[in-house]
């Protein structure tokens, strides 16, 4: 017998539309990150630069004093050192924009979050469950780009923002937070920009490549090859502005430092601009023929 | 609810999958049979949208109202043949997701996750990644999610595949009582035709993308006409072919005879014969075609070697 509670109690209640009926499976792509140890291990691995940053933070400011007595004493007289110095924006966006530690934490987390998202989906043949209920395939991309990017983005826009106001609050006044607000304000839109970028090409490589390992494996060759490729060329070539037109890191890391108005020399912000988004239409428009509806059923 | 087809053309680019196809699925339990190829799937595409017809309509006639199928796919829930879950996600995750998805607010599709998980009989699993399933309970899940927003019709594609005997009879116990007791239309698309005889009220046979055979189960399986079953005691009885001027016989096994009677006679005289080789009746009953002979009849007529 079925229960009786089943047959009385109708299942459709007042029906949500909208983004709101999508937004459970950008929710679930965000979580799916911290729902197991391994993946709480990562995010916290993530975090290290910033840590790094934080203890530099906490001796510059006299609220830790520990280390050798030559590095402090070089830290708290930060105007010799103009990186290291946190009253300028440059300072919160090193540990997310450089290529070493940023890149290599970075290339870790999105490899295996993002990377693998719809090629495991597609190996689970998990489409032909969502796009049955009425998702369309643009929906479900966005959905999983959402989710992905807010992972990408709690590190490397929220770690910088985080920084910035740590330095406020230990700061001697509030200078330092109204000297630097208007600069963090133009690096968080260029981190939001470069991160939402990054993160679509990522997932249109998920998208096209047929299993999560591959896609893994695609993702990693295009960052860490193309910034080879740019390295070398700009060396060989002696023409430094080539690695930000090579590099798909490179790339991105100038276009936040432009957005932000960090000075930079050697680059080229037009190049810059055109690499990021021309790798992200063509993943795009490679992607969106491997998305269409026939294939849920395939 | 009554699903209408109206001279439906489906092609995948030069090929023509379903050719104008007008059939209708009536309320009950509906099986969708056919060899593979024969366009099953594709009539499944179409009506849950993930292809577009070539040609005419499709409509969902409820409450004596026809309306475009189109606007009303909200009601449809799909369990389909492959194997199919959300990558890490447990029953009760999967299930409240693609519910959520559906259009129903968080909490109702929670409460809902929980009572369709219990109805399948995934109560003590609900809480376990569905990738660490068995066969078995992955299709009670997929059929958990094609319940889970409450449609009024369910398309099951090949529900009881990969599934042991235990397992498929549960499953085809299952989809019986969502028809007699939720009151669902249930299309249930598969080849194993003792499936479809075990749950199904209507049948409609595809062949080359067009319907060979539909009406109800138990008119396509009725009696032949005067033919019986007849078993005997003793279990060597040897009967002539013809006992009686209009008897045939036709021994099938040990005790075991087809009889055919003709239109004038009854079977007194097929007493009187067996009497008279000295042998008694176990058995007599109508002699039934199995929905195997009919379809493998309706096949082998559209089949073109077979033509003429």
């Amino acid at each position: 017998m079925i229960h009786d509670w089943l047959k009385e109690r109708s299942g459709r209640g007042a029906e949500v539309s909208g983004w709101r009926r999508s937004w459970p499976l950008a929710q679930a792509e965000f979580l799916t990150l911290f729902r197991s140890r391994w993946g709480v291990a990562l995010f916290l691995l993530c975090l290290f630069p910033g840590l790094g940053r934080l203890v530099m933070l906490l001796i510059i400011f006299g609220v830790v004093n520990f280390g050798p007595v030559g590095l402090r004493a070089r830290l708290q007289n930060r105007a010799e050192i103009p990186g290291l110095d946190p009253s300028r924006v440059d300072f919160y966006l090193e540990p997310v924009v450089s290529v070493m530690p940023g890149m290599v934490f970075f290339l870790l987390l999105t490899s295996l979050v993002v990377a693998r998202t719809i090629a495991r989906d597609r190996l689970a043949n998990a489409m032909e469950l969502y796009w049955t209920r009425g998702l369309s395939p643009l929906a479900y991309v966005a959905c999983k780009w959402l989710g992905g990017w807010l992972v990408v983005a709690s590190i490397t826009v929220m770690v910088p923002l985080a920084l910035w106001l740590t330095a406020g609050f230990l700061a001697e006044d509030w200078s330092l937070l109204a000297t630097s607000a208007g600069g963090m304000a133009r690096a968080a839109v260029g981190l939001v920009v470069v991160s939402a970028a990054w993160t679509g090409i990522c997932l249109a490589l998920s998208a096209i490549c047929g299993s999560p390992n591959a896609a893994m494996v695609a993702w990693s060759m295009l960052l860490v090859g193309s910034s080879a490729v740019g390295v070398v060329l700009a060396s060989a070539l002696r023409e430094p502005w080539l690695r930000s037109c090579l590099s798909l890191w490179e790339a991105g890391t100038v276009v936040v430092r432009a957005i932000a108005g960090v000075p930079q020399r050697g680059v080229s912000i037009p190049g810059a601009c055109a690499m990021l988004a021309g790798c992200l239409i063509v993943t795009m428009l490679l992607a969106r023929s491997r998305l269409r509806l026939e294939e849920a059923l395939r | 609810m009554r699903i209408e087809l109206e001279g439906v053309t489906i092609r995948y680019g030069e090929r023509i999958a379903v050719s104008e196809l007008s059939t209708s699925f009536p309320p009950g339990t509906v099986g969708l049979l056919g060899r593979n190829g024969a366009g099953k799937s594709s009539v499944l595409k179409a009506l849950l949208g993930l292809v577009r017809p070539s040609a005419g309509r499709m409509w969902l006639v409820q409450d004596g109202r026809r309306q475009d199928f189109g606007t009303t796919r909200g009601r449809v829930g799909y369990m389909p043949e492959r194997d199919a879950h959300l990558p890490a996600a447990t029953g009760f995750e999967m299930v409240s997701l693609l519910g959520m998805l559906s259009g129903m607010p968080r909490r109702d599709a929670w409460r809902r996750a929980h009572e369709v998980l219990f109805l399948v009989g995934l109560e003590e699993q609900r809480y376990r990644a569905v990738a660490g399933y068995s066969a078995g309970m992955r299709q009670k899940a997929k059929l958990a999610a094609a319940l889970v927003h409450d449609p009024g019709l369910l398309f099951l594609d090949e529900p009881t595949n990969g599934l042991d005997p235990q397992a498929r009879a549960d499953m085809l116990a299952l989809v019986g009582r969502l028809a007699r007791e939720l009151g669902k239309s249930v299309v249930l698309s598969t080849h194993i035709l003792q499936d479809v005889e075990s749950v199904c009220d209507h049948v409609v046979v595809l062949e080359a993308g067009k319907v060979v055979v539909a009406g109800e189960v138990a008119d396509l399986t009725e009696s032949t006409g005067r033919e019986y079953q007849l078993a005997v005691e003793p279990s060597d009885l040897e009967l002539p072919a013809s006992p009686a001027p209009g008897i045939t016989v036709r021994r099938e096994g040990p005790g075991q005879f087809t009889v055919g009677l003709v239109a004038s006679m009854d079977t007194c005289a097929l007493f009187a014969a067996l009497r008279a080789a000295g042998g008694r009746v176990r058995s007599l009953a109508p002699r039934r075609r199995t929905l195997e002979q009919v379809f493998v009849t309706a096949v082998r007529r559209e089949l073109p070697e077979a033509r003429p």
